[in-house]
């Protein structure tokens, strides 16, 4: 009898290994190929992907540098504590390289964002880093996700959604449009970086549903977009893009949302767009759900 | 036969074990001076490991020794919190704070090391009154994920602790931090008005964010056109007045060194507006007397 036991305990110790005990609590983490490196600054070097320039330049002595990929003649705008310091031009590949310089010893946060070239945005992406006096610390492998509009705000049942965007040329991407299930579809990006795909939501019942797009093998995706399937089309217009915590309509999220967020935190009966999760509460809950949509 | 199963279950336990702790490697901590000097101040750095994954907010609540050390404030330099819900303040000896990153942030990039450090949350300062071994432990701790749904990031905890030696000589070999004493004023800030939206309950409010990298911003005040000073906090319901007027916020440090600003607030009636008036009622009388001057002359 005690065998028994023994084998069934060793049975389900094995298959819990197997299958799963690593990852039990999957908190799903991000996988960047993010490299970032430090070089003995002063020399001189030839810059020239992105910005549009080219030639030599001197190096200044300490400085920070971000290299990676857009999309075709983006603009990708880099921060510092959350002012801007520099923006520049990708190149008609997407690809992209800033150099800031820096005068003292510390960690600092840098973000960047950037917006294709019929002004979406992407979302921020923030990276700390430990600045070296004398070095150039060097982070490549930079990737923003594709960014993505759609057509309607509520679409008819068994109607189209149309979904467009800026991506990387030629890329192989996946949009996933989800509730409770999830559907997704995959495509190449064009030669230029711009995707248009008309989703079918013949097989989709009524009810909110959140669309989003990132390039296969990719974790980072791009911002959610919300959208209905009810018994109209209601086509989004300008004023009306249904982020949430933006109460001003600006299409931004920045100090102004954060501060109307503020002054409702923690007070009854708050209006419908503050509250981001739709519970009838402004706790943390709410300003995490601002800062993931954060444009600054 | 039974000792090779027994064996077996004890290895198979073990692994499962070793596998099991991976679940936990995000956690918050920390990271403090050893020992330092009474009278001296020092920093308690709360950082978090968030095992790769993105997170953007936290609400921390930290216990201390209110005998053997002072909170005397916190240093937004080298920490990544700039957006405070409630920024860090003392309570029955304890430190409340919640904040968060816009963006979310993964860990810190050091090209000296591997792998991702851990992320710099907050640098909180205090001072050493007494001789004796001080604790920091927390008593709440929520870390939110960047996931656009605020879910909770699995954690656990590790506070720390401080000696505090009596001693009046600095030794070179203590790790203590220079003494952070703060004498410079907040940086200069600006104030924003923020009008009501078109149909919305958001009443008028001013917004406003100082900055002190020496002791962090304790409190504010605000003075509304008369000579009272009245607590405020950004951002501040304020009302509209018939005329405008101006409002100065002051932004006050943990060592009491303060920086104001101000804003004009516009009033209901604008000066133009009046002078449109006064032409118009001097226009009205001239007009009146006109033709009072006409009729009189008809006749």
């Amino acid at each position: 009898m005690s065998n028994y036991f023994l084998k069934k305990i060793i049975i389900f110790s094995l298959f819990f290994l197997l299958l799963g005990g690593r990852n039990l609590y999957a908190q799903s983490p991000v996988t960047e190929t993010i490299s970032v490196s430090a070089i003995v600054a002063g020399e001189t070097v030839v810059v020239t992907p992105g910005g549009g320039s080219s030639g030599s330049i001197i190096i200044p002595e300490t400085a920070v540098r971000f290299s990676g990929q857009a999309y075709p003649n983006a603009l990708v705008s880099l921060l510092k504590q959350g002012q801007v310091k520099a923006i520049v031009k990708a190149n008609k590949f997407g690809d992209f390289t800033i150099t800031l310089e820096e005068d003292y010893d510390s960690n600092t946060l840098f973000s960047l964002f950037t917006e294709d070239v019929l002004g979406n945005r992407s979302f921020l992406i923030n990276y700390p880093i430990v600045v070296q006096v004398g070095f150039i610390t060097h982070l490549s492998g930079i990737r923003f996700a594709p960014t993505i509009t759609t057509d309607k705000a509520e679409a008819r049942f068994g109607d189209y959604l149309t979904v467009t965007g800026y991506a990387l040329p030629k890329m192989e991407m996946e949009i996933t449009i989800k509730n409770v299930e999830k559907k997704i579809f995959s495509f190449i990006s064009s030669k230029e970086g711009s995707y248009k795909i008309v989703l079918p939501l013949a097989l989709l019942p009524e009810g909110d549903y959140v669309v989003f797009i990132k390039y296969i093998n990719d974790n980072r995706i791009s911002k959610l977009i919300k959208f209905a399937i009810g018994e109209l089309n209601i086509f989004n217009t300008e004023i009306s893009l249904n982020i949430p915590g933006d109460c001003n309509a600006d299409k931004i999220i920045n100090l102004i949302d954060f501060s109307v967020l503020a002054f409702w935190y923690g007070k009854d009966n708050p209006p419908l767009c503050v509250d981001t999760n739709k519970d009838n509460i402004i706790n943390l809950i709410d300003f995490s759900i601002l800062a993931f949509y954060w444009t600054g | 036969m039974k000792y090779f199963s027994k064996t077996i279950l004890i290895f198979f336990l073990f692994l499962f074990f070793l596998s099991s702790t991976k679940v936990f490697a995000a956690n918050v901590f920390v990271s403090l001076s050893p020992v330092v000097n009474v009278g001296e101040n020092f920093e308690v750095l709360i950082n978090a490991n968030s095992d790769g994954i993105l997170i953007n907010s936290i609400n921390l609540i930290l216990d201390y020794n209110q005998d053997l050390v002072s909170f005397s404030g916190y240093k937004n330099d080298d920490a990544l919190i700039r957006f405070w819900v409630d920024s860090p303040y003392e309570k029955n000896g304890n430190i409340y704070m919640s904040g968060i990153i816009p963006g979310g942030v993964l860990g810190l990039y050091d090209p000296n090391k591997k792998e991702l450090g851990a992320i710099p949350l907050v640098s909180l300062l205090f001072t050493a009154k007494k001789e004796g071994i001080a604790t920091f432990s927390f008593i709440k701790t929520e870390i939110l994920k960047h996931d656009g749904k605020g879910t909770e990031l699995i954690h656990k905890e590790n506070g720390g602790e401080v000696i505090i030696r009596n001693s009046i000589i600095k030794s070179d070999n203590l790790n203590t931090k220079d003494d952070v004493s703060d004498k410079e004023k907040p940086e200069s800030f600006e104030i924003t008005l923020l009008e009501p939206f078109v149909f919305g309950r958001t009443p008028l409010m001013i917004v406003f964010r100082a900055n002190d990298n020496g002791s962090g911003i304790k409190e504010y005040k605000i003075n509304e056109g008369n000579s009272v000073w009245k607590n405020a906090k950004s951002p501040q319901q304020i009302s509209r007045g018939i005329f405008s007027r101006d409002i100065t916020v002051r932004a006050f440090d943990f060592y009491d060194n303060f920086q104001d600003s101000n804003i004009r607030i516009p009033g209901l009636i604008s000066p133009q507006f009046l002078w449109i008036i006064f032409i118009l009622i001097i226009f009205c009388i001239w007009g009146y007397k006109m033709i009072k001057y006409k009729y009189e002359m008809s006749l």
